[in-house]
């Protein structure tokens, strides 16, 4: 069994649960993707604190008793360069601030409050509510509170992530006791103490430091008193935020690092994209059966490289050798009969998916021949626009003579049979100016573009429907 | 003065429940411990003029911060040869009168749970009575955890704090189960959703050393920093690039995390060796494997209680559904109670009426749906949280809470009561509207059922209860219970249609627009019937 949100409410019933919509979340999940972060980390901090402060203010503005709009005391732009560093968000209420703290663990065990939003004066909230979020069924459990002094008095400091923790059982929950409470006892600035200040040359050196690319936050890479004293001066946060964004922002996907079998997040194999997706593969593979199939013949059948070869390079039929292409590259690693038969095939097919076919496969059994390719995919989520189900980028390499590269950009649809109408397969040169574009039809099930080019050119690929749109930068 | 029996049986009796089959219910009994009890005996004859309270604050001031001189035992300084005997392990008695202490408590916070949960048929199958009893007694056998943020300077009962701790305790605990349990992670997926909290609990119960503990943890803190560079997240249902469940890492991976976790050693100053890949994937593996046994470990349970046949003391059946609920602290609640009448009296009809409903009846919130034109459950419970918040409002503004407060200067002390007085409130409303239909149901029985009819609702219910005595004793002999059943469905049925028209006629409702209100009554008859037997004369 598991807890629905109405089991939540009945053993709850003192806590708040707030609904929001997919449609609500796949919005700010686009939001997200467009703000600049460093790592993947950071954007996801981004995505949970936006989606915790999107419900909970919506929340407080038509529901509270509370006369005044809650607002962020800052304008909303600035919000990346708090998420790009720690978890957490203020806002203020009357005359309260709270820190909204979210989390995505499925059990709300404790509330871990990073220390910047205690121990920075500028930072330091009245209270601090634990939210609990659910992407897949959309609720957003605001498990409880505590406030500055609770947390200073009663929490316990964890030196090793730089949080005050309290037991889940701490909490008080709900928010009508703070509600009640506020009304009567107007909440104060909470006294902090005052952080050392650094100097604007010791700021430098910091900043030079923290603002290389990392895969994670950068706040445990200094002693706490030293990072809380560079937060603290908004000019530096910005500075450091900025820092960290336009070194990684400007960095595009190095396709002669895949050779190196050098991939960057997010970009994988057909077959990790099926097994992420849980979809079947019809619609997205290159090979015409299924992957256990394929397995099961790698597992007996090693002695059936000589038949398959043979197969080849006899049958007639442009399916099947496909298939034998598709099937060697899966089994045939490293077996000299089948490079042969590959380069062989790839020499003489004419037409352009065969040979891609070939020199995908082999690259899989030979990645260090002159005419292997490679082909990585990404899933490309536009929201409820393509009905909720994303769509598959696939780019496929193949080295041509005269070191040149021949590029194939492909969309799949996912989930369903065609692509919605007027999806935009967009590829910009460095200046911006379009120079290839595809769109899809009323019954469309991919679009492609094939172009080459010569080491070093850029070019951006842009997918979009309507105002919806995810690009990727590409060096080759 | 205090009752002297009273204070020695409270802090040297503890609890456990009995299944009667064939009366549905639980019977709880009760043991005594004879060494407690004769200390307490020696106790609460040194100062008669403790109370259960002051004694149960002073176990736990010993708890908290033990005499560094044993030879200071009594509360008026006083010391006996008696009591010396027990010195060397006093710290050990005081944990067990508290836990002994506690026990009802314990079990007021599994009744009150164990209500909650009869709506959610699902949970309450997998947690009866029985289990939520057990998880607030195992938390109760460690008094200093249940009350290390318990502010010795309030007022505020200790029994008060401990049931809305234990309420929470055994909730959370129920949640964390079933969710750990629903959720079919494995690997480095679920080590992924693990909190550091559980991840600590897991490891010390496989018996790592606390400072090896640290050690796993900052692994496991060194692979999150990563894994979302690792595993990125890329839809926006939060599901990821890859399955992290079935995930393997690469040695270049592992030696990432092995670099984080090498740094953060430096920073913390941890004197221990760098790791390479290797040694991390061994940690990982060792967390991973300590959060799942932890997870796959049955419900808490409690050490077998003592040797029933040589120290039982009662075998008193009480329904705990009435009685324990029943207990409230000798507190001057008189005017605060006053003003919870005042404020709810002055709610609008639709919130006094549906609250009537909900917290008397136990209707099912999903019923309230249509008469409060919401569309989900969880805003039916927003709207209950707000009725409620306008009697929180009304109590904190009385004078008496305000003289509290003036006393009291901190804000924590302040949020603390205040949510105690929202339990209570909330604990309070539930009594009185539960009265108020009892009041209705006691004037149809004694004006509306005839006498027959009333014999023959005690002789179902007497042998009702002699029966469930048989099942232990196997002695007694049984009558013809079908037939007695049949009459008594049929009685039941007139005074519950009855009930149901004086209800709806009271309250200006037509119960039939609640869908549980058939059940629910049917329940609230059957326990004020057996709990009202002798109205039945």
């Amino acid at each position: 069994m598991d807890l629905s949100l109405n089991d939540l409410t009945f053993l709850f019933p003192e806590q708040l649960f707030l609904e929001f919509s997919s449609e609500d979340r796949d919005h700010l999940w686009q939001q997200v993707q467009k703000d600049q972060y460093s790592n993947d980390a950071a954007r996801f901090n981004a995505y949970l604190n936006r989606i915790s402060l999107n419900t909970f203010l919506t929340y407080l503005a038509t529901a509270s008793d509370v006369q005044e709009h809650p607002h962020l005391g800052i304008p909303d732009t600035e919000l990346p360069s708090f998420w790009e560093m720690v978890n957490g968000t203020a806002i203020y209420w009357g005359q309260m601030r709270l820190i909204l703290i979210p989390s995505q663990e499925p059990n709300l065990t404790e509330l871990r409050v990073p220390r910047e939003w205690v121990d920075i004066p500028n930072w330091a909230g009245n209270y601090y509510l634990a939210m609990q979020l659910n992407l897949e069924e959309c609720w957003l459990r605001v498990g409880g509170y505590v406030t500055y002094q609770q947390l200073r008095n009663q929490g316990n400091y964890d030196r090793m992530d730089e949080t005050y923790v309290v037991d889940a059982e701490d909490l008080i929950e709900g928010l009508s006791v703070m509600e009640v409470v506020e009304e009567r006892f107007p909440s104060q600035k909470p006294t902090v103490k005052p952080l050392p200040q650094l100097s604007s040359v010791e700021a430098e050196r910091l900043l030079e430091q923290l603002g290389q690319k990392t895969p994670y936050l950068p706040r445990l890479d200094l002693p706490f008193t030293k990072w809380a004293a560079l937060l603290a001066n908004p000019n530096w946060r910005r500075d450091l935020y900025h820092r960290r964004v336009n070194q990684s922002v400007k960095q595009p996907i190095k396709l002669s690092q895949w050779f190196q079998q050098i991939f960057d997040g997010g970009w994988q194999t057909i077959e990790d994209i099926i097994d992420t997706l849980a979809v079947p593969e019809a619609n997205l593979a290159y090979r015409s059966g299924s992957r256990d199939r394929v397995m099961d013949v790698s597992a007996t059948t090693p002695q059936a490289i000589p038949a398959l070869v043979e197969l080849l390079q006899t049958n007639p039929s442009k399916s099947t050798r496909l298939r034998v292409v598709d099937l060697l590259g899966d089994i045939a690693k490293g077996n000299p009969e089948a490079i042969a038969a590959l380069t062989n095939f790839l020499d003489q097919a004419s037409d352009q998916d065969s040979r891609r076919q070939a020199a995908v496969s082999l690259g899989k059994i030979d990645p260090s021949h002159a005419q292997a390719g490679i082909r990585r995919a990404r899933i490309i989520d536009l929201g409820l626009r393509v009905s909720g189900h994303p769509v598959v980028l696939m780019v496929t390499l193949m080295p041509e003579p005269n070191y040149k590269m021949n590029v194939h950009l492909r969309l799949d649809p996912t989930g369903q049979t065609y692509l919605p109408p007027n999806l935009k397969l967009i590829v910009l040169d460095e200046e911006g100016n379009r120079f290839r574009q595809e769109e899809s039809r009323q019954a469309d099930n991919r679009i492609q573009i094939e172009f080459r080019c010569t080491s070093g050119d850029f070019f951006r690929v842009k997918v979009a429907l309507g105002e919806a749109s995810v690009t990727e930068d590409f060096v080759v | 003065m205090h009752d002297s029996q009273q204070i020695i049986k409270r802090f040297s009796t503890h609890i456990y429940l009995k299944d009667c089959n064939g009366v549905a219910r639980l019977a709880s009994i009760q043991d005594s411990n004879p060494i407690l009890a004769s200390l307490m005996q020696v106790l609460v004859e040194f100062d008669p003029e403790v109370g259960e309270e002051e004694w149960a604050r002073y176990f736990l001031q010993v708890l908290r911060d033990p005499p560094k001189n044993y030879q200071v035992l009594s509360l008026g300084n006083r010391t006996t040869p008696i009591v010396s005997t027990y010195l060397i392990y006093f710290k050990i008695l005081c944990n067990d009168l508290l836990f002994y202490y506690l026990q009802p408590t314990c079990l007021q916070a599994a009744v009150k749970i164990s209500k909650t949960l009869q709506w959610s048929y699902n949970i309450h199958f997998h947690y009866p009575l029985e289990d939520c009893f057990i998880i607030a007694s195992a938390e109760s056998a460690n008094p200093l955890k249940l009350f290390k943020n318990f502010d010795v300077n309030l007022s505020s009962p200790l029994n008060a704090y401990a049931l809305i701790s234990l309420k929470r305790i055994i909730k959370n605990r129920i949640s964390q189960e079933i969710k750990s349990k629903s959720i079919k992670l494995s690997g480095y997926g679920l080590l992924r959703t693990v909190t550091k909290k559980e991840l600590e609990a897991a490891l010390t119960e496989v018996a790592i050393q606390p400072k090896t503990i640290e050690l796993y943890c900052l692994a496991w803190q060194a692979f999150k920093d990563v894994f979302e560079a690792i595993c990125p997240v890329t839809r926006s249902n939060g599901s990821r690039s890859k399955n992290p469940s079935t995930l393997t890492l690469t040695s270049e991976q592992l030696n990432q995390i092995a670099a984080r976790y090498n740094q953060q050693l430096q920073r913390l100053h941890i004197k221990s060796k760098p790791v390479n890949g290797q040694d991390i994937e061994k940690k990982l593996k060792t967390c991973i494997h300590s959060v799942k046994d932890y997870q796959n470990r049955t419900v808490v349970s409690l050490d077998a209680p003592v040797d029933s046949t040589s120290n039982l003391l009662s075998h008193q059946i009480y329904d705990p559904l009435e009685e324990v609920i029943d207990v409230e602290s000798e507190q001057e609640l008189g005017h605060i109670r006053e003003i919870i009448l005042q404020a709810f009296a002055a709610l609008d009809p639709l919130a006094k009426k549906t609250l009537m409903l909900w917290l008397g009846l136990g209707i099912n919130q999903t019923d309230f749906l249509s008469v409060l034109n919401l569309q989900k459950q969880y805003q039916v419970t927003r709207q209950f949280q707000r009725y409620l918040k306008t009697i929180l409002k009304a109590v904190v503004n009385s004078a008496y809470i305000q003289a509290y407060w003036r006393e009291t200067t901190a804000e924590t002390a302040i949020h603390q009561s205040s949510r105690e007085h929202l339990a209570y409130l909330k604990d309070y409303l539930i009594g009185y509207c539960h009265n108020f239909f009892a009041q209705q149901l006691e004037k149809i029985v004694q004006e509306e059922i005839s006498r027959d009819h009333k014999q023959i609702l005690r002789q179902y219910l007497q042998e009702m209860n002699l029966r469930s005595r048989s099942r232990r004793n196997a002695r007694f002999p049984s009558l013809n219970l079908q037939h007695l059943s049949e009459e008594f469905t049929q009685i039941k049925e007139i005074l519950q249609n009855k009930f149901v028209d004086s209800v709806e006629s009271q309250l200006q409702v037509n119960l039939v627009n609640y869908h549980s209100s058939d059940s629910s009554i049917s329940n609230f008859i059957d326990k004020w019937l057996q709990a009202n037997q002798a109205i039945l004369y």
